[in-house]
């Protein structure tokens, strides 16, 4: 379970205060909603990538336990953010040891498998996006977040992603959030949050 | 990590190799810094020149005259006859004047036809000083280098190249005391008649491309002088000015000369030092840049997967350490032969320079520079979101 409580994230011009929320485990999470009104924000929170209090993973707050967060963070959680979190330098393969073994089957779905030698940086978005997904996929542990994980696919490819990804939970039976503007996949998740309905965006005059 | 290390090195190693050139020219000029004109060989020049202020010799290059005649450094290829040598000594009473006659060698080292004049203030360690043709006596270091006692005959080659082109035989009668003079201590002496006796014989075939000097009988290559009498010192400068066919050269000047070569090499090397540096620090800081925003993908892939600050740290000192290595070879090669080189071509050119290349030295600066940079990354990983 991962409890939000309190959590207010100040930008330059403006803060977002999210309302208090639980994450239950076994549920899949489909959030939707406007450009710049925090989804990004709370899936990096949620993620453990942005320290906060507000954030606990059943009840445990790891602001106070820093050593135990990065162990926690690094067996259970697997993270898609954009495809800009890849390195341009490492190649496919060089990616993928840092995760775990490869599993070139499923290499081969997200058809990955002729390019495992190539350089990120002459990866279509498309296939840096497939690569992120398969990464966040490849971890263990059962707190999967996917942000926009199929912004830059066709429509299979993207139907394959969020197979993929509702497999992998079905499978893990924890928690998985996915950010995404296609609305056309929120019925196969158990829970739909509209971000708005969750937070208070209030503009700053700077 | 260090997996990763190497991973992110190997992908890289274009941007790494011009990092590793930059930090190797900072080394470079830092160790061209170092290489000085050396005062002390100049000061040797000096010791040697106190004992000659004058040089007489056939017209041509002072410092030619001076270079080879007196610091015994290469071949004077013109010379004078005896009969001048008499004619000085008997105009000029109050100086003394030593004949040389340089034109053979023996295993490279320049035998000098003299009297014992030349050698009047050095000792004798074993035997004594040469008193009749064909008799020689031998510096300190050439005798150790190559085991020569007194006693022994050596064949001298005719010309002063090293290859043996085998003319005369030498008795060792004497082997001069070590003195602080190089040129005493690494050549040959020997009276001037054993030169004119090797250089009479017509039928001496010369090696190809030998240096050689042609001698007839009474021929010398120069005449050294010695005067407690500034008066006719100005007046041997002065009688010898006009003439046509002979010089009478000041070493003190030419020495002058060469000191002011010195300081315009130093003044050169500091700047050339200074201009290596300074591009160098800005190609190593333009290319730091680019490799931080690179490093900046890495920490931020492997913080995603949850890699910790600890491991992050470890993963950039391997790679500053990889890199350093590197750095430390290459510099090491590059400045060890790199000064040599410097050195070999300056005093090709009669400027003298030391080479103070200290491997003690080369460490330490490339340690400050190891430190300083993991020190910067490390720094650099810490504060990198």
């Amino acid at each position: 379970m991962i409890e939000v409580k309190q959590l207010q994230v100040v930008f330059k011009n403006k803060s977002i205060r999210y309302h208090d929320m639980v994450f239950e485990h076994g549920k899949s999470y489909f959030i939707y909603g406007d450009s710049g009104g925090g989804k990004s924000t709370l899936v990096k929170h949620l993620s453990l990538l942005e320290n906060s209090d507000a954030i606990s993973y059943n009840g445990v707050d790891f602001t106070k336990f820093k050593k135990e967060k990065e162990k926690f963070k690094r067996k259970n959680i697997g993270i898609y953010l954009s495809e800009k979190m890849l390195v341009d330098d490492l190649t496919v393969s060089d990616h993928l040891s840092l995760v775990g073994k490869v599993d070139y089957e499923k290499l081969k779905n997200y058809g990955l498998l002729p390019l495992i030698n190539t350089k990120v940086k002459h990866l279509s978005s498309g296939e840096k996006q497939r690569l992120g997904v398969l990464i966040a996929l490849m971890k263990d542990g059962c707190y999967k977040f996917f942000d926009e994980p199929t912004s830059h696919v066709n429509k299979s490819l993207s139907d394959m992603i969020i197979n993929g990804i509702l497999d992998n939970h079905n499978k893990n039976k924890g928690i998985t959030v996915v950010v995404s503007h296609d609305l056309s996949y929120k019925h196969l998740f158990d829970v739909v949050i509209n971000i708005s309905d969750v937070c208070d965006v209030v503009e700053e005059v700077v | 990590m260090f997996r990763l290390a190497w991973v992110v090195l190997k992908r890289l190693k274009g941007w790494f190799s011009f990092y590793v050139l930059g930090v190797c020219f900072i080394l470079l000029s830092v160790g061209l810094g170092s290489m000085y004109v050396s005062e002390d060989k100049y000061e040797d020049m000096y010791r040697v020149t106190k004992g000659y202020q004058v040089i007489i010799g056939a017209r041509g290059s002072k410092n030619d005259l001076v270079l080879t005649q007196v610091f015994l450094n290469g071949v004077y290829d013109k010379t004078i006859p005896y009969s001048l040598y008499e004619k000085v000594k008997e105009t000029y009473k109050n100086t003394e004047f030593i004949p040389l006659a340089i034109a053979d060698s023996y295993q490279g080292s320049l035998i000098v036809g003299t009297d014992v004049g030349y050698l009047k203030n050095i000792k004798v360690k074993h035997g004594v000083l040469f008193k009749k043709s064909n008799e020689v006596v031998v510096g300190y270091d050439i005798a150790v280098k190559n085991k020569l006692q007194v006693g022994d005959k050596i064949v001298s080659s005719h010309g002063v190249g090293e290859d043996d082109h085998h003319d005369k035989e030498l008795k060792i009668v004497g082997v001069l005391e070590k003195t602080e003079n190089k040129l005493i201590d690494n050549y040959l002496f020997t009276d001037i008649k054993t030169i004119w006796e090797t250089h009479s014989h017509e039928d001496v075939e010369h090696v190809e491309g030998e240096e050689h000097v042609e001698h007839t009988e009474g021929d010398l290559t120069s005449i050294l002088v010695k005067t407690s009498s500034m008066k006719e010192l100005n007046l041997i400068l002065s009688d010898f000015k006009q003439d046509d066919k002979y010089m009478a050269v000041s070493t003190v000047d030419v020495v002058r000369g060469f000191y002011n070569i010195l300081e315009d090499t130093s003044k050169a090397l500091v700047v050339l030092m200074g201009i290596i540096l300074f591009v160098s620090v800005l190609y190593v800081g333009s290319v730091s840049l680019f490799l931080a925003s690179k490093l900046k993908e890495v920490y931020r892939y492997i913080s995603v997967l949850g890699y910790s600050l600890k491991e992050r740290i470890l993963f950039t000192v391997y790679v500053i350490s990889i890199v350093n290595v590197v750095v430390g070879l290459v510099s090491f090669i590059g400045v060890k032969n790199g000064s040599m080189f410097i050195v070999d071509v300056l005093e090709k050119y009669g400027i003298m320079v030391s080479n103070s290349f200290d491997i003690v030295m080369f460490f330490i600066i490339w340690g400050i520079s190891y430190v300083l940079s993991a020190i910067l990354w490390v720094i650099y990983a810490l504060r990198c979101k």
